[in-house]
């Protein structure tokens, strides 16, 4: 279905650019564009520039996912950690990643420490109301299966604890990689080549100066299959093996 | 349903692309945009005095200052902009790629180059992959005589191209002089002189080092359609830049008084930078034939442009 609509857009697009109202310019033939990403992807530009992208990405999710982890479980520890988390979570969750941008640059200059940063910061939020969500959840009886069969704490976490807050998890995690995705193509927009590699972000950017609209075109349906490629393939792949394959969601 | 919700959508590109028909309509008025620094000091004057109002009866004159050249051919391609005055190497890429425009006027040469703060610096195989160069964006003619000069001194052209920061040179000036990440910033003045003011800032490669001769720092462009429905209007712009120059030449105090209040500095340090050496504004286009000639061999252009094609006359 998606397809079809892709489709009917091309067709739109065609019309429009043959209807000769507007510059090439502004509106490149399709047959441009994919001949920009062809080349792109032949010399290895924009395939390089992406998997440097995904790898911030991957790396941020890791640390965030991890570190929103022990914020929750030390919330569940100690009164005082969960007022302060949950305060700490209603400073930072509206503040988009890239407002934060020149605040950072500030601190850390504008090296790929600043990206990461950023990065983080917009997928810690989310993931950690997420898993608070999912951890309070879990019913009360299940504490006493624990005491029952004398499950240790490993146990009790592998066992019950993350199955039961696995939906909840998940959802944190397409929330994050939205967010994230969104923050690191802004920075990278703004910051130029960090890290000395660049970026998807940088990519479409660098297209822009040297005025190949073509090539901004290619970059922006790149960004549209990794979204489509992770959020619907790659998330939904996951739910059905565990959460729906369990009848959690249906 | 469906077929309802896209004839809806059709519909709605359609009135889309008429209005931008309908809206080119726009007579007896010219948009003209300019950018940072001290190069555009003669249409600074221009803009505060109204000496274009003066020659051009009845016409509204409306100036925009844009942060760097791809926003000026945007503006032009969106139709929101006339003239735009810009280096010569983003004239020449838009050249390259279609834009519908030629060069008019030259506006100055002018001392620009690469300062860094960094004690260790002295030529362009001192900086390490960890420093990082601001300048206002790739393709530009900081970047492209960045370009040139590691040509020259490194053999690779692209040598610096992932360790670029792309800012605007009040921010790039900020950036280096507080010291931290970004090591060199290639400039322009009045920016330059500040820098090169601190103390331990020095230069690294001046633009005519990298260059190997001295070259038109700005120049004025036109669209084409603006040029061929008002080439009179292009006429006095040109006679007004170049009264605005020789009064600057003839009067430097006087326009020193003008501009100290425009750029808010103090008006013995402007009059300073205005005749600084190799600040020179002029209508003479320079160096042309060289950007070219680096440019196409090293991939930046991609069709051989002839220079006499470029110009507007």
């Amino acid at each position: 279905m998606k397809f079809f609509w892709f489709l009917i857009f091309l067709a739109v697009w065609e019309i429009i650019r043959i209807s000769g109202n507007f510059s090439p310019l502004i509106f490149p033939s399709v047959k441009d564009v994919v001949a920009s990403l062809v080349s792109s992807s032949i010399d290895g530009e924009i395939f390089f520039q992406l998997l440097f992208s995904l790898f911030i990405i991957f790396i941020s999710l890791a640390a965030g996912t991890v570190a929103a982890f022990i914020l929750v479980l030390g919330s569940h520890v100690s009164g005082i950690l969960d007022s302060l988390l949950k305060s700490l979570v209603s400073f930072f969750h509206p503040l988009p990643g890239i407002a934060i941008l020149p605040a950072v640059i500030l601190w850390t200059g504008t090296g790929i420490e600043s990206i990461f940063i950023i990065v983080i910061h917009s997928v810690l939020w989310p993931m950690v109301t997420n898993l608070h969500t999912g951890y309070s959840s879990i019913p009360e009886n299940y504490s006493f299966f624990r005491k029952n069969y004398r499950m240790n704490h490993f146990q009790m976490f592998t066992g019950i604890t993350l199955p039961y807050s696995l939906p909840y998890i998940l959802a944190g995690l397409k929330i994050s990689f939205a967010r994230s995705w969104r923050a690191l193509i802004s920075a990278e927009m703004i910051f130029g080549a960090a890290g000395g590699k660049g970026g998807i972000g940088w990519y479409i950017f660098s297209k822009r100066v040297y005025m190949d609209t073509a090539g901004i075109y290619a970059g922006l349906l790149v960004i549209i299959v990794i979204g489509i490629v992770i959020e619907e393939l790659f998330f939904t792949c996951i739910e059905q093996k565990t959460v729906r394959k369990w009848g959690m969601i249906s | 349903m469906k077929y309802r919700t896209a004839a809806a959508f059709l519909l709605l590109i359609l009135i889309t692309s008429l209005l931008s028909c309908a809206s080119e309509e726009k007579d007896k008025k010219i948009i003209i945009a300019e950018q940072y620094g001290l190069a555009y000091a003669p249409l600074q004057i221009m803009r505060v005095e109204k000496s274009l109002e003066k020659k051009l009866h009845g016409w509204t004159v409306e100036w925009k200052k844009l942060a760097n050249t791809a926003a000026i051919r945007e503006a032009m391609l969106s139709d929101n902009l006339d003239i735009g005055f810009m280096g010569l190497p983003p004239f020449l890429i838009g050249y390259d790629r279609g834009m519908e425009w030629k060069m008019f006027t030259g506006l100055c040469r002018a001392p620009i180059g690469l300062v860094t703060w960094k004690e260790n610096i002295r030529k362009l195989s001192d900086f390490t992959e960890n420093d990082r160069i601001a300048l206002p964006q790739p393709g530009s003619i900081q970047h492209i005589l960045l370009t040139m000069a590691s040509e020259k001194e490194i053999g690779n052209p692209s040598f610096f191209d992932n360790r670029i920061v792309t800012m605007s040179h009040p921010d790039g000036m900020n950036a280096l002089l507080s010291r931290k990440d970004i090591t060199a910033h290639f400039t322009s003045p009045p920016f330059i002189m500040k820098e090169l003011k601190q103390p331990g800032f020095r230069l690294v490669v001046s633009g005519e080092e990298a260059m190997g001769g001295n070259f038109t720092f700005i120049g004025g462009t036109v669209k084409n359609s603006f040029a061929e429905k008002h080439p009179d209007a292009v006429a006095a712009l040109y006679s007004v830049i170049k009264d605005t120059i020789h009064f600057i030449s003839t009067k430097p105090e006087e326009a020193s008084d003008i501009l100290s209040e425009i750029y808010r500095m103090d008006r013995e340090e402007l009059e300073n930078y205005l005749t600084w050496d190799g600040m020179v504004f002029t209508q003479d286009i320079s160096g042309m034939d060289r950007f070219i000639l680096f440019m196409k061999n090293n991939s930046y252009l991609k069709n051989d442009i002839r220079e006499e094609d470029i110009y507007y006359r």
